[in-house]
């Protein structure tokens, strides 16, 4: 019954040329310009592959007997050991081009890391927490340590960070595309029309979800391949990433209709969906990348648009990723909620007239 | 002649203002039935309800000899309902407007197609079918308004002010149409400020004040109760002794 009220609607949105620019244009010129500006900071954290790290100790250190075991460890995760005098780690580091330098006490140990080489140091902290955490527990010997995807050091630069990055934002801006449809109802009481031909509030609904989902997706998806095609963004998992995409782009679209069917007003809705996606977007990594930034994890965590964000990077740069199923689940629990109360709202302000 | 639609203690409320006052209609089928009023005397919240757009506080909706409220579902595809507003998308060509809202009554594929055109040809607007509602004239958006209303074959079709703000030949027009409509069959209750249209086509008139009927009948039968001499006075100036001349601002 709503296939053509559907299909209409799509229409509508699809052909207005503002959405075109707004979802296609958009997202390829903002991730052109942010990739651009950004990419010495991304630079400077490449991925790491082998590397020499010297190292000293004294006589008297308690780690003496750990050494051997250690210096295998590191050559089976690419990182070199080379002994040097104690008290020389700077000069070493300077002198010898090395990438990180460890020095042995009596019972301690500290790193020094090169500021021109920032993902080895990481490397070499996180192999040195790793090995004497197992030490202190006593099972070295049976230890397996592996350095493969060490999420502190992403191998990621600005073009595919942005790139993707964009695509979500402008997935959650996803109401804007409807606007005009909205608009365009209010003026002319189609809603009026539609209840007399015995619409349910459900299936009015879904006849501006469906539709806006479509566009926006549409839409996306095109400034997606013009990502890949003019900048070189790299998806990873492209099925996967379609599944996030889609996922959140439903999840926005559902968040943004409940929105106008709270404040009966276009305006209203676009303004509170873009204040609360800016600040989502500015804790959970759209503009600072959440690689870099200072927020605390548990802050970023509440942020939907952080899961998005962060299973799609790593499916780019490492091709899997932790936070996949959350950047899935939490869209759908936050179309669950929208939708169920978008219909209830509209339903009960029918009852009310 | 068969009932078709009867509003029975009709009543709306708005605080603590009545809008519509226990009203009883009866429209008979086949006719073209004139609901009348000034600003304000409820004649839009009548409309709605017979709508089912708004739930009266009291009273109901007999369409088809069945409560409307509780048979929306069977009923529904029977009533067509032209709004005062221009109830049509400016960014759809007409032909997806029409087919838009003739869908919606469960009509697709090939029949879909046929009432398409049926509709645009009613109207006289098949050769603009292809060209966006949004650049049509006043005249030709209200004919198209009248398209999306028509093509599930209602067998009663309301014209909410069909003819606000459109020149002579579009207004002419649309009355030859509901003329024409009332002689395949449909029944139209017609709402307007315009006394001589409602003249000219209404079968029978209900003049509407403070919420309630304060006279009906044909055209004459009104004339009668302020004038013996029937050619001497117009509906105009029946309605104003009916309604009094003072303004009526809301």
């Amino acid at each position: 019954m709503i296939r053509y009220l559907i299909k209409n609607n799509f229409k509508i949105m699809f052909r207005n040329g503002v959405n075109l620019i707004i979802y296609i244009i958009g997202p390829v010129i903002v991730s052109a310009v942010l990739s651009s500006a950004f990419s010495a900071i991304f630079e400077s954290y490449e991925g790491a592959s082998e590397f020499k790290a010297g190292y000293s100790i004294e006589e008297d250190s308690n780690l003496y007997p750990y050494i051997d075991t250690l210096k295998d460890i590191g050559e089976e995760n690419g990182v070199y050991f080379v002994e040097y005098e104690p008290g020389t780690a700077e000069e070493s580091v300077r002198g010898y081009d090395l990438r990180g330098f460890v020095e042995f006490g009596p019972d301690s140990y500290t790193v020094y890391k090169s500021n021109d080489y920032q993902t080895e140091g990481a490397v070499l902290e996180y192999l040195m927490n790793t090995f004497f955490t197992a030490m202190i527990s006593g099972d070295i010997e049976n230890t397996e340590i592996r350095i493969e995807h060490p999420d502190y050091a992403p191998a990621i630069d600005s073009t595919d960070y942005y790139g993707i990055i964009y695509i979500i934002y402008f997935g959650w801006l996803a109401i804007v595309c409807a606007a005009g449809l909205l608009s365009n109802e209010r003026k002319h009481n189609i809603p009026e029309r539609l209840q007399v031909s015995n619409l349910s509030a459900f299936q009015i609904y879904m006849s501006r979800l469906v539709p806006l989902v479509c566009s926006v997706g549409l839409s996306l998806g095109i400034a997606a391949v013009c990502n890949s095609l003019l900048l070189g963004v790299h998806w990873g998992n492209i099925i996967l990433s379609s599944v996030i995409v889609l996922a959140l782009i439903v999840a926005a679209s559902s968040f943004g209709l409940m929105l106008y069917e709270f404040t009966n007003s276009t305006v209203a809705a676009i303004f509170i969906a873009f204040a609360l996606i800016w600040t989502m977007g500015f804790i959970g990594g759209t503009f600072e990348s959440y690689i870099m930034s200072s927020m605390p994890e548990w802050l970023k965590h509440l942020m939907p648009i952080y899961h998005s964000n962060r299973a799609l990077v790593e499916l780019s740069s490492m091709g899997k990723s932790d936070y996949v199923i959350s950047a899935i689940t939490i869209p759908c629990a936050i179309t669950a909620v929208c939708s169920a109360m978008s219909v209830g709202v509209a339903g009960l302000r029918r009852r009310v007239r | 002649m068969e009932t078709i639609l009867k509003t029975v203690d009709l009543t709306k409320r708005y605080d603590n203002r009545t809008v519509v006052d226990n009203l009883n209609l009866e429209i008979k089928k086949g006719e073209v039935f004139g609901l009348l009023g000034p600003n304000g005397a409820g004649k839009s919240t009548t409309m709605n309800m017979i709508c089912n757009l708004i739930k009266p506080d009291f009273g109901s909706v007999e369409f088809m000899g069945k409560d409307f409220r509780k048979n929306k579902r069977e009923l529904s595809g029977k009533l067509g309902y032209i709004p005062q507003h221009l109830a049509i998308h400016g960014n759809l060509k007409a032909w997806e407007n029409v087919e838009l809202f003739t869908s919606l009554y469960g009509i697709k594929g090939s029949e879909l197609k046929k009432r398409i055109d049926e509709s645009l040809e009613y109207v006289g607007l098949s050769e603009r079918r292809n060209d966006y509602a949004k650049t049509f004239s006043g005249g030709m958006k209200r004919r198209l308004n009248i398209a999306c209303a028509i093509g599930h074959h209602p067998e009663l079709i309301i014209f909410d002010e069909p003819t606000v703000g459109i020149d002579p030949q579009s207004r002419n027009f649309i009355l030859e149409k509901i003329r024409e409509s009332n002689k395949n069959g449909a029944t139209v209750i017609y709402t307007s400020h315009y006394m001589e249209e409602v003249e000219a086509i209404c079968t029978r008139i209900a003049i509407m004040d403070n919420g309630k009927v304060i006279a009906s009948g044909t055209s004459e039968e009104l004339k009668k109760l302020v004038s013996d001499d029937v050619n001497s006075i117009t509906l105009e100036e029946v309605f104003l002794t009916l309604t009094g001349k003072k303004l009526r601002d809301l």
